[in-house]
């Protein structure tokens, strides 16, 4: 486990509500980015991280380390409350997913500060298209894959087969699961 | 269990993507918990959807941090019993429905007017009373019940774990017993100190030898138990036994592909290059 990732497990143990603050500095930025890219309206994402990281804290002493990272934890909870978000907003009419429905458009970091994500972006432009499109739909977007498998109008079976060999190729192009 | 399979299923990415149901999600938790196979592929998943959605990092506004941070500061930490989802449902606070009784105040009562109060009202007030009492006491009750089931289903989850790391090996040790190159030798005693036996397990094909260990008395400290293939008379070291080990079944730390008998002698701490024969406690011939 990271340094930062065991402060901030540890002080959600003790009840220490500074965890929260070490939690934001080192990833509120990428769950900012992430749930942009499923709303694209910064008030509304705004919104949602809020919730999310009110939903964190509360559940904080649930999160068990033993059973995986920090980071997969958080990113269900903000994505499942992107996906309530959008929902409400569907029925409003405002139909966000299938309006941002463009392949992965990398935002351009225009801060110094994330020349570091700005090199992944590099890396990940090598990861083949279609396979990013899924990837992207079912960890991102929140899509199941048999919604996907609908979308794509391809078979389930194909679906998770080319969600596993983009994984497969993910692990190339990260290497051997170094951060 | 093919471990290698389970790896390769793609389950462990669908439980990354946040795809898979309840049921399939403790599955994979469990199985990661037995196997640091699954544990280090799953957590190499992790990493790299880490790193993947890193890549759609976008600073946030300035202004957030501090709405945010005061907002999370409004609130407690739940505590852990607590499930979030299952909880917030029953929680709800159950409405008290309490009809207006249809029975109409009697003319007669005329000393109850003098306070002002009907009695319909009183009746109804007493009515509304005992139904929250009796709502109190029953949601006492389920509350009991609730936390009775709980704790009756972490014993059943955690007795079920203990179970699956049970068969895991008891697999495995069948599948030895099936192996024809697995030949039993059963190590009777020699020294009537100790009169035990127990069985050792020679694979011949590549020479590892199991053997179940827990029949052998504790040694004091400095002493420790070795195991011994006597090949054509000349005892040949196998390696010492683990003062201390988990497993029931150990393996032994050297292998043969030969041998006319086995034997374990107790010998000073770390073993010695050629046994002590008086201090032999079993012994078995490979028929």
């Amino acid at each position: 486990m990271a340094p930062v990732e065991k402060e901030i497990v540890d002080r959600f143990a003790a009840g220490d509500v500074r965890a929260m603050d070490l939690l934001y500095d080192h990833y509120a930025d990428t769950l900012f980015g992430v749930v942009m890219r499923m709303v694209n309206d910064e008030a509304q994402a705004q919104d949602i991280i809020q919730d999310a990281f009110v939903k964190i804290w509360k559940q904080s002493r649930t999160f068990d380390p033993t059973k995986g990272r920090l980071f997969t934890w958080l990113i269900s909870i903000v994505r499942n409350q992107s996906i309530d978000a959008i929902r409400k907003n569907k029925r409003s009419g405002d139909i966000q997913r299938e309006s941002s429905d463009v392949s992965i458009q990398m935002t351009v970091a225009d801060n110094k500060d994330l020349s570091e994500e700005h090199d992944i972006r590099v890396v990940l432009s090598q990861l083949d298209h279609h396979h990013k499109e899924l990837v992207e739909h079912s960890y991102i977007l929140g899509y199941t894959h048999p919604e996907i498998a609908e979308k794509f109008g391809i078979p389930l079976g194909t679906v998770k087969t080319r969600i596993r060999n983009a994984m497969l190729e993910l692990r190339t192009i990260f290497g051997n699961g170094h951060s | 269990m093919d471990i290698h399979n389970y790896i390769t299923s793609g389950i462990l990415e669908e439980y990354v993507l946040g795809g898979v149901s309840d049921q399939e999600r403790r599955e994979v938790e469990c199985m990661s918990h037995i196997y640091p196979e699954i544990r280090e592929a799953l957590n190499m998943l992790e990493t790299q959807m880490e790193q993947f959605a890193r890549a759609y990092t976008q600073k946030a506004p300035d202004t957030m941090r501090s709405r945010i941070l005061d907002e999370v500061r409004k609130n407690n930490q739940n505590p852990v019993m607590t499930s979030v989802s299952g909880d917030t449902a029953s929680a709800k606070k159950k409405e008290i429905k309490v009809e207006s009784p249809s029975v109409q105040p009697e003319k007669e009562i005329g000393d109850i007017k003098k306070s002002g109060t009907p009695v319909w009202a009183i009746a109804a007030a007493i009515a509304a009373l005992l139904v929250a009492a009796w709502q109190f006491v029953e949601n006492n009750n389920k509350a009991k019940e609730v936390q009775a089931l709980r704790s009756e289903q972490d014993s059943i989850r955690s007795a079920h774990s203990e179970l699956e790391i049970q068969v895991a090996e008891l697999s495995f040790n069948l599948d030895e017993v099936y192996d024809p190159a697995i030949r039993k030798v059963l190590l009777n005693a020699v020294n009537e100190n100790f009169p035990i036996q127990l069985a050792l397990f020679w694979n011949t094909e590549n020479g590892q030898v199991r053997l179940d260990a827990s029949a052998l008395p504790e040694l004091p400290t400095d002493k420790q138990y070795q195991l011994w293939v006597l090949k054509d008379g000349v005892p040949v070291d196998m390696g010492v036994l683990p003062k201390t080990s988990e497993d029931r079944i150990l393996l032994a730390q050297k292998t043969t592909i030969s041998g006319d008998a086995f034997a374990i002698t107790i010998e000073p701490l770390g073993g010695q290059a050629s046994p002590s024969l008086d201090q032999l406690v079993v012994m078995g011939n490979i028929g």
